[in-house]
């Protein structure tokens, strides 16, 4: 950790970085180049549902997209594939896109820990344990995501007391607490998936990861939960970028440290919970946007939650129109096809210097 | 009398069956300079985060009657924040969400606590490009900014060449000047001696605290680091040189 000046930095231990970001690597965005840079990702989440609306096992060309959501109630094949179809799984990959970009994004700067996200944290397999075991329970869907933020909660809350401090030896531990009480999660979500293998193969398929077949209920829904989870985490942007300086910092300018911590733990596990309940359990989204959108407009969470929110939603619609056209008529299911794109980005990741 | 800014009384810190401190009664006056010395593990981080309010004392009690900033940074701040940011971020729990920029008297005041600490014409550069001295600027800077009547500076030399500790302890100096009260755990006797108005030693559980002169004394300091350490004063300049003999 050389700096230019030959000196090291003024630092008693560096925490998170797998690596020290390197000099040339670091510049500063100015708040016209952020801007800039968000106005792009906003302008490509538009383009992408378009595209995804055209493109699928049956192409339905611009044109006659434009007219389906011109007069959504006229009857016709391109308003009952558009509107009916794809446009209600377009709208929820933009929110769970959006959700799990906004809930990788807190996770990362709450732990200062570049490796998580909801997926690591133990909070998607919690959340999909709750589910899943509704679902088997017969329980009313309207109750699922609630239950599923409870689960969620509950195995981050766990991960997150066996991983507590500020020092590289607690995250090393907050990472190893999380795959292991995520490995604990899967393997009672496979119990349930046993014991219930003859009566619901419907939650196999939501659990690999999918949004075949959801529709404007369910929209209405993880939109519901998403807004209050969005506003709950704009409203801590502050605490938040305080976190960013380290939990020793952030008590010296007089925040309360440990409210903020499970505050903004719960925000991202209802967030997450959400996602899980339309989606099942879908990895790496939460890991790799916030990563991509740092160097566009920095880790700073004004910036960075709507960035990660508006490219989380980008590369959730055409991750899920590639889940249903390679293979088509067959789907992949969207959890597969991330961890194809995910696994390798996750490798590079491992390789390469990390600025939070 | 002096006001005092903070005060404690009888204060104790315990970790388990580990007496660190017992019974210190200390308080802390504007515009004097506290160099806190003492050997490793004595507890001289312990007694800056029970005078700032961050740790409570195992016994004891502490009266703030002014603001207390504690500038105790562990690890890194990001690469790509700028000085102005990091300082900016400091008045973070006093903003209300909707504040989304930083109002114009907090601006101004981030600047002006920047501009105090020489670091205006740095204020926009990533703090991966800063030395580290202007790192350690930054972190006062970013206290300063919260306008505290006391500054607790937790190591504010360590890792740094004497160049940037000198500039950092004439940063602390002029800062108690301006009628801040300072205490700095500092490392270097010798500057510690040089720079403040008084020495606070935190060995074997106690704290003894007066001007520099009677704090580095020869016995006093070889007892505290259990080493043997000479003084003598500085031929030239006549401050007090501490050394192990």
């Amino acid at each position: 950790m050389i700096r230019p000046s030959g000196l090291p930095q003024a630092a008693r231990s560096p925490v998170t970085p797998i690596r020290e970001p390197s000099v040339a690597r670091v510049r500063h965005l100015t708040r016209r180049m952020r801007t800039i840079h968000l106005a792009i990702v906003a302008g490509l989440v538009p383009v992408a549902c378009i595209v995804a609306l055209c493109i699928g096992s049956v192409h339905v060309p611009l044109t006659l997209v434009w007219g389906a959501l011109v007069h959504p109630h006229a009857t016709g094949s391109a308003q009952t594939i558009v509107v009916g179809l794809r446009l209600p799984r377009v709208l929820i990959a933009v929110c769970v896109g959006a959700g799990l970009g906004v809930a990788g994004a807190t996770l990362q700067a709450l732990f200062r820990n570049p490796l998580v996200d909801p997926f690591v944290t133990g909070v998607s397999a919690g959340a999909a344990l709750a589910a899943a075991a509704a679902m088997a329970a017969g329980i009313a869907f309207a109750m699922i995501p609630a239950l599923a933020f409870v689960g969620g909660l509950t195995c981050a809350i766990i991960v997150a007391a066996l991983g507590s401090g500020d020092s590289p030896a607690g995250n090393v531990r907050l990472v190893l607490a999380g795959v292991a009480i995520s490995a604990l999660a899967s393997a009672a979500v496979t119990l349930i998936l046993l014991q219930h293998a003859g009566a619901d193969q419907g939650i196999l398929a939501w659990l690999a990861g999918g949004i075949n077949g959801r529709g404007w209920n369910d929209v209405l829904l993880v939109s519901i939960y998403l807004a209050l989870g969005f506003g709950f985490a704009l409203a801590n942007v502050h605490a938040i970028n305080l976190l960013r300086l380290g939990e020793t910092a952030a008590r010296g300018f007089g925040m309360r440290v440990d409210a903020a911590r499970w505050r903004i733990l719960a925000i991202a596990s209802l967030i997450t919970a959400a996602c899980v309940c339309v989606s099942g359990v879908i990895g790496f989204v939460g890991l790799m946007v916030p990563h991509a959108m740092r160097p566009l407009v920095s880790g700073d969470a004004r910036w960075l939650l709507p960035a990660s929110a508006l490219a989380g939603a980008v590369v959730v619609v055409l991750a899920d129109m590639l889940a249903r056209t390679v293979l088509a008529p067959a789907e992949i299911p969207l959890g597969v096809l991330l961890a194809f794109v995910g696994v390798p980005f996750f490798l590079f990741l491992a390789r390469r210097p990390v600025e939070l | 009398m002096t006001m005092s800014m903070v005060s404690g009384r009888d204060i104790a810190i315990s970790y388990g069956a580990r007496h660190v401190l017992e019974g210190v009664d200390l308080s802390l006056a504007p515009g004097r300079f506290v160099a806190m010395i003492g050997p490793n593990g004595g507890g001289k981080s312990s007694l800056l985060r029970v005078l700032a309010g961050t740790q409570a004392p195992t016994a004891g009690h502490v009266v703030r009657t002014g603001r207390v900033a504690l500038v105790a940074p562990s690890s890194n701040p990001p690469g790509d924040l700028t000085p102005f940011d990091l300082a900016s971020y400091g008045l973070a729990s006093r903003r209300k969400f909707w504040q989304w920029s930083l109002a114009s008297d907090d601006a101004m005041r981030v600047r002006d606590a920047l501009a105090r600490c020489e670091l205006s014409e740095r204020a926009n550069d990533p703090v991966a490009l800063l030395s580290a001295g202007e790192v350690q600027r930054t972190w006062i800077a970013a206290a300063l900014a919260t306008a505290p009547d006391v500054l607790l500076v937790d190591e504010p030399t360590t890792h740094l060449d004497l160049k940037y500790q000198l500039a950092v302890l004439q940063t602390l100096r002029e800062l108690a000047r301006a009628g801040v009260a300072i205490v700095a755990a500092i490392h270097d006797l010798t500057l510690a001696g040089r720079f403040a108005d008084e020495v606070a030693l935190v060995a074997g559980c106690r704290l003894q605290c007066g001007p520099p002169d009677e704090i580095l004394e020869r016995r006093a300091l070889s007892d505290a680091f259990g080493i043997s350490v000479s003084t003598y004063r500085h031929p030239q300049d006549g401050y007090l040189v501490c050394l192990p003999s």
